[in-house]
C-alpha cells in the first residue's frame, strides 16, 4: 500500500522536442528513465511539439508527424514507461498562455538572454519565449512535478526560475500563476551520447551519430571509422566512443552481452566487467567491433520494424545513408 | 483605378485618454468603410500591458471598456471593434504566434519599435522579453486577422517595415504623422494632462484648443481636414465644427 510522501507520489517529466530523426544519442537518456519507475517515480514525457516548431521553422503539419514518430519510439520501442503529454495541448489554454504574457511583460531580456547557449548571441524572437514556457511548463503540465531529467546544456534555461522568483517579491498580489513562483523541482542533468568519432553530439552530424534508421551497410561503416583508442577511455578530448555505444546502446538492451574475442565467447551481464576486460586489453577494439555491429544491427532491424507504416514518411530515408566518399 | 483594400487595419492600446491625435485615423477609416472596406479597429489592451506595464494587469478591463464607449459614443460601429484578448488566449492565434516568432530576430524587432517602446524611451526602465513579443503581435495581428491593409502612426512605422515583408501576402500601410500636442511636438495618451485634448471635445474645446497651439490648429487645418474632405475648402462652416462632425461620422 501507498503511504502519503512515498516516492509512489512523485512525479519526474523529460522534454523534447520533436524535430529531427532519432538517433542512438538519445539513449543515456532513454536508459535514465526506464529506471525511473522502478525508483518509484510517475513520469511524464513531455513531447514539446511547440517548441519544436518555434525553434526550428516547421510548420505544424511537420510537427503533427514528428512528435508521433518520438511518442512512439520512446514509449513503445524504448518502453519508457510515462504519460505522454503534447506541449499544444496544455500549452494553448488561455490559463497557460495568460500566465506567460505575464511572465514576458517582467522578465529581463537580459536574464533571458544569457539562458541562451553562449555563441549565440542573437536569438530570435521565438527562442525568447522558448525559454521561458520551458521553465513555465513545470507549472502547468502536473499539479506538481518532483524531478526535471535534461541535459547539461538545459542548465541555462533553468536558471531562469531563479529569475521568476525574483517576480515574486513584487507581484506578490497578482492572482495568476498559482504555485509557480514556488516551483523547486530537483534536476538530474544526463549527458548525451557521443558521436562516433568521441565528440560531443552538438558537433556531431548524420554522418557521424548512429540513427536509428541506419541501413547495416551505413552501421558498419560507422562502427569502423569510430574512435576506439586501445585500453583507453579517451583519447585527448575524445572519449572511446565504442565503450560508450557499448554502455548504453548494448548492454541496457540486453541481459546477457556476448563478445567474440581471440576465439573465445566472453560473457556479460554488467557493462562494468566488459569495460575491465577492454582496458586490460583482453578485448580487442576490432573485436569489439565486431559484436557491437552485430547487436546493434539486431537492434535497429528491431527498431525499424517496429515503426508504423507511415510514421516515418516525412523521413527521407537515403539522406540518412552514409555517402560512398565519406 | 486604385483598389480599395478589402480589411483595414488600425490598432490602439488603451493606456491613458482617448485623445485628439487618432482623429485623422478615425476619420481615414470611415472614408475607407465608404469605400466599402471591412474595418478592424483594433484594441490592443495587451499591447499596453506587454509593453512596459503601460497598462498595468488589472486596469486593462476597465482601460478596454473606456475605450470601447469613447468609440461607440462617436458613432463607431460595434461590429468594428475588437479587443486583442478576445483572441490572443486561442489555442490558433498563440500557434500561429509561436510559428511566426521563429522568422523574427528578437534584437531587430526590439530596435524596429524604439520609437514606440517605453523601454526605448526611459533610460529606467528595463528592457523586457513583453517589448519583444509585443512587437510581434502587433505584426502577427496583421497575419491573424487576414488584413490587406494597415493604419499606424509614423511612430509605428518601422515596426511594419520591418514585419510586413515578413508576411505573405503582400498587405498595403496608411502611416499617419503625429498629432502635435497641446505644448509639446507631439500628443501622446501618456502625455500629462495639459498636452492633451480629448477626441470627444466639444467645439468649443477644440477652438480653444487651437488657441492655445498654433501648431496643433495648423496641422488639423492644413492636413486632417484636406485628408477626411479631400480638400482644404470644403468644409463650409469652421474648422472646429469640421473636425467635431468628421470625429463622429456626420455629414
Amino acid at each position: 500500500m501507498q503511504t502519503p510522501g512515498s516516492k509512489s507520489d512523485l512525479t519526474s517529466m523529460w522534454g523534447v522536442a520533436p524535430i529531427a530523426p532519432i538517433h542512438l544519442g538519445y539513449d543515456s537518456l532513454a536508459v535514465h528513465q526506464r529506471a525511473l519507475s522502478g525508483r518509484g517515480y510517475k513520469h511524464i514525457l513531455l513531447m514539446a511539439d511547440i517548441h519544436a516548431m518555434m525553434s526550428n521553422g516547421l510548420t505544424w503539419k511537420d510537427i503533427n508527424s514528428r512528435r508521433m514518430y518520438y511518442e512512439y519510439y520512446f514509449t513503445q520501442i524504448c518502453g519508457i514507461q510515462s504519460d505522454c503529454i503534447y506541449g499544444s495541448s496544455f500549452q494553448t489554454r488561455p490559463g497557460y498562455t495568460e500566465d506567460l504574457y505575464f511572465l514576458l511583460s517582467q522578465l529581463p531580456f537580459e536574464a533571458v538572454r544569457d539562458s541562451k547557449q553562449a555563441g549565440d548571441e542573437k536569438p530570435t524572437s521565438a527562442w525568447v519565449v522558448y525559454a521561458i514556457m520551458q521553465c513555465l511548463d513545470i507549472a502547468h503540465i502536473a499539479p506538481k512535478v518532483d524531478l526535471i531529467i535534461a541535459e547539461p546544456g538545459q542548465k541555462r534555461i533553468y536558471r531562469l526560475l531563479d529569475a521568476m522568483k525574483e517576480i515574486k517579491t513584487i507581484q506578490a498580489n497578482r492572482p495568476l500563476i498559482p504555485g509557480i513562483f514556488d516551483i523547486s523541482p530537483s534536476f538530474e542533468y544526463v549527458d548525451y551520447c557521443h558521436d562516433i568519432f568521441g565528440r560531443p553530439l552538438s558537433e556531431s552530424t548524420s554522418n557521424s551519430r548512429i540513427s536509428v534508421h541506419d541501413s547495416p551497410i551505413t552501421l558498419r561503416r560507422k562502427i569502423s571509422k569510430m574512435n576506439a583508442p586501445e585500453k583507453q577511455k579517451k583519447t585527448g578530448e575524445r572519449i572511446n566512443a565504442l565503450l560508450e555505444h557499448y554502455k548504453n546502446s548494448v548492454f541496457p538492451w540486453n541481459p546477457l552481452v556476448k563478445v567474440l574475442a581471440a576465439g573465445k565467447d566472453h560473457d556479460y551481464t554488467k557493462y562494468e566487467d566488459f569495460e575491465l576486460d577492454y582496458l586490460s586489453g583482453a578485448i580487442h577494439p576490432n573485436d569489439a567491433r565486431e559484436s557491437l555491429f552485430n547487436y546493434l544491427e539486431s537492434r535497429l532491424r528491431e527498431i525499424q520494424r517496429g515503426f508504423e507504416k507511415g510514421i516515418t514518411n516525412w523521413i527521407d530515408l537515403t539522406r540518412l545513408q552514409l555517402p560512398s566518399d565519406y | 483605378m486604385r483598389r480599395w483594400p478589402k480589411r483595414v487595419l488600425w490598432g490602439v492600446a488603451p493606456t491613458g485618454p482617448v485623445h485628439f491625435g487618432y482623429a485623422p485615423h478615425l476619420g481615414l477609416l470611415r472614408i475607407f468603410a465608404s469605400h466599402g472596406s471591412e474595418i478592424i479597429l483594433l484594441i490592443a489592451n495587451y499591447h499596453g500591458f506587454l509593453d512596459s506595464n503601460k497598462t498595468q494587469l488589472s486596469e486593462i478591463s476597465k482601460k478596454t471598456q473606456i475605450y470601447k464607449q469613447t468609440f461607440i459614443d462617436l458613432g463607431v460601429p460595434k461590429r468594428w471593434l475588437i479587443e486583442t484578448n478576445e483572441f490572443y488566449f486561442t489555442p490558433t492565434y498563440f500557434r500561429g504566434l509561436m510559428e511566426h516568432t521563429a522568422n523574427l530576430s528578437a534584437e531587430e524587432v526590439y530596435i524596429s519599435a524604439k520609437t514606440t517602446l517605453r523601454s526605448a524611451a526611459a533610460s529606467n526602465i528595463n528592457k523586457t522579453v513583453g517589448d519583444i513579443i509585443y512587437v510581434a503581435t502587433q505584426i502577427y495581428d496583421v497575419k491573424y486577422l487576414d488584413v490587406d491593409c494597415v493604419m499606424s502612426g509614423l511612430d509605428e512605422a518601422d515596426i511594419y517595415r520591418y514585419g510586413l515583408p515578413k508576411l505573405s501576402p503582400a498587405t498595403d500601410y496608411v502611416y499617419l504623422p503625429p498629432t502635435p500636442g497641446l505644448l509639446g511636438p507631439e500628443m501622446h495618451s501618456c502625455d500629462k494632462a495639459d498636452n492633451i485634448l480629448p477626441l470627444r471635445a466639444a467645439p468649443t474645446q477644440i477652438a480653444s484648443a487651437f488657441g492655445k497651439s498654433d501648431t496643433f490648429r495648423q496641422y488639423h487645418c492644413n492636413f486632417t481636414l484636406p485628408l477626411l474632405n479631400g480638400t482644404s475648402s470644403a468644409f463650409s462652416v469652421s474648422a472646429e465644427i469640421a473636425l467635431f462632425k468628421l470625429i463622429r461620422g456626420q455629414k
